[in-house]
């Protein structure tokens, strides 16, 4: 029964006991009175059309002033659908009962001790709550109220939104930074926060403004060496600004707004990757880079205040964003573990690149593309051919004669996908390579 | 407990019975989460440490040597670990798999978990990770053997508390939890 249905259904059955009901994610939750509650699932259970013979969890909700609410997940096998019933304990935050459906269904029965060792809500009716199931026997209190003091963090309080400290950073501000505030991220954390964000926002525009360059300068023949698709430089990193930026929050904020966040890094960083590959992909109807595209097209070449536009030109011209190559904020993206990856590749090539598109092999010359078909885009899209290829090489799965989805596209663009065995790189080399250093590391200590 | 702990064997009959203790330590796994399917792992075919002498298949606590414990321990499953722990006979060995066995690990701050198993009972070598790498656990393995083959039992039983717990990939165990910067 479609959600509707069953509201409609248990509705008429239930009548006044029914209190709310609402339907969230294709599901419907059923509000019913405290003590209507085990004649509320009983008819769940009994009634034919309903026949939610199946148990799925029951679990408690902490309403703040409103006391504790039980949900009860049930679930029928033969007609293939969910319901949730809620029910709000009565006696509010200092004695909240329910009675209980342990009669009714078996597996409510460990359900409600947890109910009760994590909220405190009495089950009436209950065979044993005590001793306690989840917690030490002798636990005192219910975890999972809010109001709960978690000990270990009244005396070591919760970092709060801080970053990871770059490496260089430790000598100096060791002890400042390292104390916790007591409450939350301190006034001066959050506008360090929000100048960081706010130089995200502006590193990105001008890496889109970078992109567009390129695509323009693709119409042109440019000499595309291998090291110039694969941008090095700062498509994210932090570039030395004054402390007091005009605007800069409204920065961050219309960069947020138009979905540019730390995973639009992926996209565009792909599609720097091979932009060449992409602009003559993108006449020949493939879809590749559309997101980046659509993203860099939001801010249309929009001067924000307080950039400097040499400063920009010589970024995009690709110069190191900091002088001495030490990874941005944006090297957070990068475990401080992942040391294997940080020592193959320049530290100037590190920040921002979170996605494995650096692996890719350049994109080729412009020659080695084909020319974009103008047989009215009947033609399927094909990826860009290998050098020396002669047939445009098949999209993955797809055989003689049959006409791919409209969306399908075979490889994912930006990481190009050649037969040659040689130059092609199996997934999961860098963890075969450290695993092997793992190995050879365990022979030589044991030297027997 | 006999002669063996109250007399110091000579070098010849110690290195012999050295030697036949640490290359049949069989394992009490006392694998309680996550740990636990790493030390799995380390068992099957690509790491195997029965290739080590170290063999899973111990009946129960009082046919084992070496107990591994892995996994997050709770305070719930604390009273456990430490009567299976008591029930093993002497000589034993512990190893603390992981990094909620060694200290609580991500889960420190909860209401419910024991920070490290070495609260409980004594532990001889740490190996941390979260999970560790079944390489890891093979080198506390090795390792724990080099201590086996050095060791006088004389010496183990009469300073318990002075034993000093090996700690894979080398770092300082006397190392204050306040001085870590999170």
């Amino acid at each position: 029964m479609a959600p509707e249905a069953l509201a409609d259904h248990l509705l008429e059955r239930l009548g006044k006991r029914v209190v709310d009901h609402v339907i969230q994610y294709g599901q419907l939750t059923v509000t019913v009175a405290p003590e209507a509650l085990p004649s509320a699932v009983q008819l769940c259970r009994d009634d034919p059309r309903l026949a939610f013979d199946f148990f799925d969890f029951m679990t408690g909700v902490d309403e703040r002033e409103d006391g504790f609410a039980v949900i009860t997940h049930l679930y029928s096998v033969r007609h293939r659908h969910h319901i949730q019933i809620r029910a709000l304990a009565t006696g509010g935050r200092d004695e909240p009962r329910l009675p209980t459906i342990s009669h009714l269904y078996a597996g409510a029965n460990w359900h409600e001790r947890e109910a009760y060792d994590m909220f405190g809500v009495v089950f009436d009716g209950h065979p044993r709550l005590l001793p306690r199931i989840l917690t030490v026997e002798n636990f005192e209190g219910f975890p999972l109220r809010k109001d709960f003091l978690l000990m270990t963090r009244e005396v070591k309080p919760w970092p709060g939104l801080k970053e990871p400290k770059a490496v260089e950073d430790t000598d100096g501000e060791g002890d400042g930074e390292g104390a916790a505030p007591a409450t939350g991220p301190s006034a001066e954390d959050k506008a360090r926060m929000a100048r960081e964000k706010a130089e995200r926002a502006k590193a990105k525009a001008a890496e889109a403004r970078k992109r567009r360059a390129q695509e323009q300068a693709v119409a042109a023949p440019a000499d595309s060496g291998a090291g110039d698709a694969v941008e090095p430089d700062g498509d994210a990193v932090e570039r030395p600004e004054g402390a007091g930026d005009v605007g800069s929050e409204k920065q961050a904020q219309m960069a947020y707004s138009t979905g540019d966040d730390e995973r639009a890094g992926e996209p565009e960083g792909a599609a720097d990757a091979s932009g060449e590959a992409i602009a003559k992909d993108a006449a020949a109807g493939a879809v590749g880079g559309d997101t980046a595209a659509g993203a860099s097209g939001d801010v249309p070449g929009a001067e924000q205040p307080g950039t400097d536009p040499a400063r920009e030109a010589e970024l995009a011209a690709g110069a190191d964003a900091q002088p001495g190559g030490t990874p941005g904020v944006e090297a957070e993206g990068r475990h401080a573990g992942a040391d294997d990856q940080a020592g193959d590749r320049p530290a100037a090539e590190t920040p921002g690149m979170v996605s494995g598109t650096q692996d890719v092999e350049p994109a080729r010359s412009a020659d080695d593309v084909p020319a974009p078909a103008d047989d009215g885009g009947t033609q399927a899209p094909q990826p860009p051919r290998g050098p020396g290829e002669e047939e445009p090489r098949a999209l993955a799965g797809e055989g003689v004669g049959s006409t791919p989805l409209a969306d399908e596209q075979g490889p994912v663009v930006g990481e190009t996908y050649t037969e040659d065995p040689e130059q092609r790189r199996p997934v999961g080399t860098d963890a075969d390579d450290r695993l092997r250093d793992l190995e050879t590391d365990v022979d030589e200590e044991d030297g027997r | 407990m006999g002669l063996i702990d109250q007399v110091e064997t000579p070098q010849p009959l110690k290195f012999v019975l050295n030697w036949g203790r640490r290359y049949s330590l069989w394992v009490m796994n006392f694998g309680l989460a996550c740990c636990a399917i790493e030390f799995i792992a380390t068992s099957a075919a690509r790491h195997d440490f029965i290739r080590l002498g170290v063999i899973p298949f111990a009946h129960g606590p009082r046919q084992a040597d070496l107990m591994v414990v892995a996994g997050t321990l709770t305070d719930k499953m604390a009273p456990a670990i430490k009567r299976l722990y008591d029930q093993m006979p002497d000589p034993k060995y512990v190893i603390s798999f992981g990094s909620c066995s060694n200290c609580g690990g991500p889960f420190w701050d909860s209401y419910s978990v024991t920070k490290g198993v070495d609260q409980i009972i004594p532990v001889d070598v740490y190996v941390p990770g979260c999970p560790p790498r079944p390489e890891a656990l093979l080198e506390g393995v090795v390792k724990l053997q080099e201590q086996i083959g050095d060791e006088s039992l004389k010496q183990r039983y009469a300073d318990r508390a002075a034993r000093k717990p090996i700690l894979v990939g080398g770092g300082d165990p006397t190392r204050h939890p306040a001085d870590d910067p999170m």
